[in-house]
């Protein structure tokens, strides 16, 4: 089977796995118990009140006929609208999406710098005490829970030092005008330090771990000692050959790390009060808000879906031994 | 009481052994329970921890009394969205714990005692879920609603009361006190109210700020929803929106009905009310705001918006009399129409909304509009909003009662903690939200620029009986039922002081409406066992057993 024939089949599988994808979506949410009116039933909104929104929502249809227009919503593009914001899902969501991006965004990125770097030096030391101290650190790093380790960061640098703000995306009483000004102003990148050192310190053990078992497996390679016996640095050595070819696994961990990290933002936003998509995610499904939830599940889903897709795709491109069947 | 000292600990341990004594009690009776003339287990829902600490753990508080008495019971903690479905929608519950919280609107007696507990209100999704059905009751709580005269309607109010508790449909436990933390060094003089706390109309509009200070921002564990005034489901957008709004009629500190944007409002008979409004008044797009708007927003609202037509009672037409004057029909005599009606609803702009929905392709209904730019008439005027960052509203200098406050920045939580942090690095000015009793504690002892700011509310935390249900039919059961209420330890421990046992569902800081001479029921477990012997039940190996035909 060629390479063209391997594309056009995992595209099938994506769209299957898309279709299963969002129907388990609606099953779920539909599954759950109450409506978008039970939060306000002790603030005050009436039976009839409650009743005339249902109508007003659609969702006194029947249950196949909410998922057929689901569906079709889907097929053009649509979210729906937010049943609390009186927004389309699209536009509430694609702020908060670039929020949390460029937050777990920039931690991972710095989490797989750090990692793979650490990663294959503690490969290359193997069996010293700077292996054995970095293992214990990067499982320690691994195992405590994020809004601990968010906490503790606050409390030494916000709080202890007064160095950074501890929490929000920008001081309070600015306003961006724009997508670039949101972005690339010094307060934002200020305000950011924190919450994505957190991310960064949780999401580091797995390259870190990871590249270091490769690592020891192509240290054992022929090659390697083909290099040493040219009489290369070992620095050279160890960047050069072994590393790179260590990073390989690390490509399809990135897609799923990618996927979750983007959904796990939900404890540092919540500790750093960052206004992005976590918080939304769990807002909108205690309010059972069904258009935002799934539209956040959605867009997180279709990260890992497409990331995975790319991480197939990008694998067979690297490594020639894998076979298109 | 068994235990004559307590402390927070040994409370909170017990609550978490007792979860574990549950399983083991219910296991040791398997088939027991459908035993002849043994009374039913009971099942008491209470929230979640994360959602309210405080009903979870005085709810188990509360079981472990009741098995003292013989009873069996089972503690559920659910997720409020399946609390509602169960007990407002499905009214399938034996016993319940909910919080009715103090809004300025409920201050008028009117939704305490006509919405919870007139027997016209006990349909699936109302709020008498309980099923209290008394003739009695419903003439003085109808005769509240028809007396404009205030004592003769305070008169029906107490009555109400004095019958609630002696009938027990529901066991009131206590009113919270509301600390709320600000900076000191930001303010001159800061503003509360009852049931609202800093989060009150009058706290943004009459606090004056120090000397220099141009921002105050306010923080709140959620964003706002939407700022549609047809909507306002959620009473942090109404908050929101009352700044940007303006009523005929406001709540005032003292939780009575005072002139707003009506200079004089008059009863002229049981089914006529005339308001005259102030004249050159503007919206904040520099229209006058006419006696038009004011007709209009009545007739549009009570067309389009299922929460406000709710406040507006028996209004049958509003007409335009002389160009300041509107005057309301009422089918029926409707005391709450003018705190309520008058107090609730939003005067909205014609020149805005007498285009809408037509203008809009993709909304059916005004209720869905996003209003993404507020135009109104209030004290304070709509700048921006980036949705979970902040919103920021800006005072309106025309305005006839201009707020101290230059610029109110809202500023959105994700949760009370960081909210905390913010306030404590001072990039936060104050909170509207009651952070627990811990950190109110912390803030005021250790933290020297945060001053906690106390006030009593008329919210009010209690237990529903399912009344169709037995044993919960039996007065008698309720009695001691409620008697086995430790209300005073749930102040004292549970809430850590901050708060008052209440006996009555009309709070004693909202004056005028309580009755403190009602029959009250609590803390007293030797009472409730007489109770249950003088009716007839019995105790066999612990169990409780109905009385012998």
């Amino acid at each position: 089977m060629g390479l063209q024939e391997f594309v056009v089949r995992r595209i099938a599988q994506l769209v299957f796995t898309f279709w299963v994808f969002v129907t388990m979506l609606f099953v779920l949410f539909r599954a759950a118990p109450g409506d978008p009116t039970s939060m306000y039933v002790t603030q005050g909104m009436s039976a009839e009140a409650r009743a005339a929104t249902i109508r007003r929502l659609g969702l006194d249809q029947p249950l196949h006929q909410q998922y057929i227009d689901y569906i079709g919503q889907l097929l053009t593009g649509e979210f729906g609208t937010s049943f609390r914001y009186n927004e389309p899902v699209w536009d509430i969501l694609v702020v908060k999406f670039w929020n949390t991006v460029i937050l777990m965004g920039s931690a991972l990125l710095l989490a797989y710098v750090l990692g793979i770097t650490f990663g294959a030096l503690l490969g290359w030391y193997r069996g010293s005490s700077f292996e054995r101290g970095g293992i214990i650190v990067a499982l320690m790093a691994r195992s405590s829970p994020e809004f601990w380790t968010g906490i503790i960061i606050l409390s030494i640098f916000s709080f202890g030092l007064g160095l950074f703000p501890s929490g929000g995306m920008r001081a309070v009483g600015t306003q961006p005008d724009s997508f670039m000004a949101r972005y690339l102003a010094w307060d934002f990148v200020y305000h950011m330090i924190l919450p994505m050192l957190a991310g960064a310190i949780y999401y580091m053990a797995t390259p870190m771990l990871l590249m270091r078992n490769t690592m020891l497996d192509v240290l054992k390679a022929d090659f390697i000692e083909i290099k040493k016996a040219e009489g290369l640095s070992e620095r050279r050595i160890l960047f050069r050959h072994a590393a790179r070819n260590s990073v390989l696994p690390l490509v399809t961990i990135i897609a799923i790390v990618s996927g979750t990290a983007i959904g796990g933002s939900l404890i540092i936003e919540t500790v750093f009060n960052w206004p992005g998509m976590g918080r939304e995610m769990v807002e909108s499904i205690s309010y059972n808000d069904y258009p935002v939830a799934m539209g956040t599940f959605f867009l997180m889903g279709s990260v890992v879906i497409i990331m995975n897709f790319f991480a197939d795709l990008a694998y067979g491109y690297l490594d020639p031994r894998v076979q298109y069947d | 009481m068994r235990h004559v000292t307590k402390s927070r600990r040994s409370v909170l341990q017990s609550t978490a052994g007792a979860m574990g004594g549950v399983s083991l009690a219910l296991a040791g009776c398997l088939g027991g329970s459908s035993e002849e003339g043994a009374v039913e287990p009971i099942e008491l829902i209470v929230t979640t921890e994360d959602y309210d600490p405080i009903r979870y753990e005085f709810g188990n508080l509360i079981a472990e009394n009741w098995r003292e008495l013989g009873f069996e019971v089972e503690v559920t903690p659910l997720a409020w969205n399946t609390i509602v479905s169960r007990t407002f929608d499905e009214q399938n519950f034996d016993t319940f714990t909910l919080n009715w919280a103090g809004r300025a609107a409920r201050l008028d007696p009117d939704v305490f005692c006509y919405s919870l507990h007139h027997s016209s209100q006990t349909d699936q999704g109302g709020n008498n879920m309980v099923n209290y059905e008394s003739s009695e009751y419903d003439e003085y709580a109808e005769a509240q609603r028809k007396a404009y005269d205030e004592n003769e309607r305070q008169e029906a109010v107490m009555q109400c009361q004095e019958l609630f508790a002696e009938d027990q449909p529901r066991t009131p436990i206590a009113n919270q006190t509301q600390a709320m933390p600000y900076l000191e060094a930001r303010f001159d003089d800061i503003v509360n109210m009852m049931g609202e706390g800093l989060m009150s109309f009058w706290t943004a509009v009459d606090s004056m700020p120090a000397n220099g200070v141009e921002q105050i921002s306010l923080g709140y564990p959620s964003d706002v929803n939407n700022l549609n005034p047809v909507d306002g489901t959620a009473s942090h957008d109404t908050q929101t929106m009352r700044l940007i709004y303006d009523k005929l009629v406001r709540i005032d500190q003292e939780g009575m009905a005072t002139n707003w944007l009506a200079e004089d409002v008059t009863v002229v008979d049981d089914t006529t009310i005339r308001a005259t409004i102030r004249d050159g008044h503007q919206w904040h797009d520099g229209e006058d705001l006419t006696v038009e708007d004011v007709k209009f927003s009545f007739d549009y609202l009570n067309e389009y918006s299922s929460l406000l037509s709710s406040f507006m009672g028996p209004l049958e037409s509003t007409e335009i009399i002389d160009e300041r004057t509107v005057e309301f029909t009422l089918s029926d005599s409707f005391a709450p129409f003018i705190p309520v009606g008058l107090g609730q609803v939003f005067i909205i702009p014609q020149h805005i909304w007498e285009n809408i929905p037509e203008d809009l392709d993709g909304v059916s209904e005004p209720v869905g509009w996003e209003n993404p730019e507020p135009v109104g008439s209030g004290p304070f005027e709509f700048v921006s909003w980036n949705r979970d960052e902040q919103m920021v509203l800006q005072a309106n200098q025309n305005h006839f009662h201009t707020p101290n406050i230059p610029e109110l920045i809202k500023i959105p939580g994700a949760d009370m903690q960081s909210l905390v942090r913010l306030l404590e690095d001072e990039s936060l000015d104050m909170i509207g939200w009651v952070p627990g009793p811990d950190t109110v504690n912390r803030l005021d002892s250790e933290i020297d620029h945060v001053t906690i700011s106390s006030i009593d509310s008329h919210n009010w935390y209690h237990i529903n009986y399912q009344l169709e249900r037995p044993p919960f039919d039996d007065v008698a059961v309720r009695h001691a039922l409620a008697d086995a209420i430790p209300k005073q330890d749930i102040v004292d421990i549970v809430m850590d002081g901050m708060g008052t046992v209440t006996h009555t569902f009309m709070a004693a800081v909202n004056d005028f409406w309580h009755n403190p001479d009602v029959r009250e029921f609590g803390n007293d477990l030797g009472r409730a066992q007489i109770t249950l012997e003088e009716a007839g039940y019995t105790l066999e190996n612990g169990r409780l057993y109905y009385p012998e035909e």
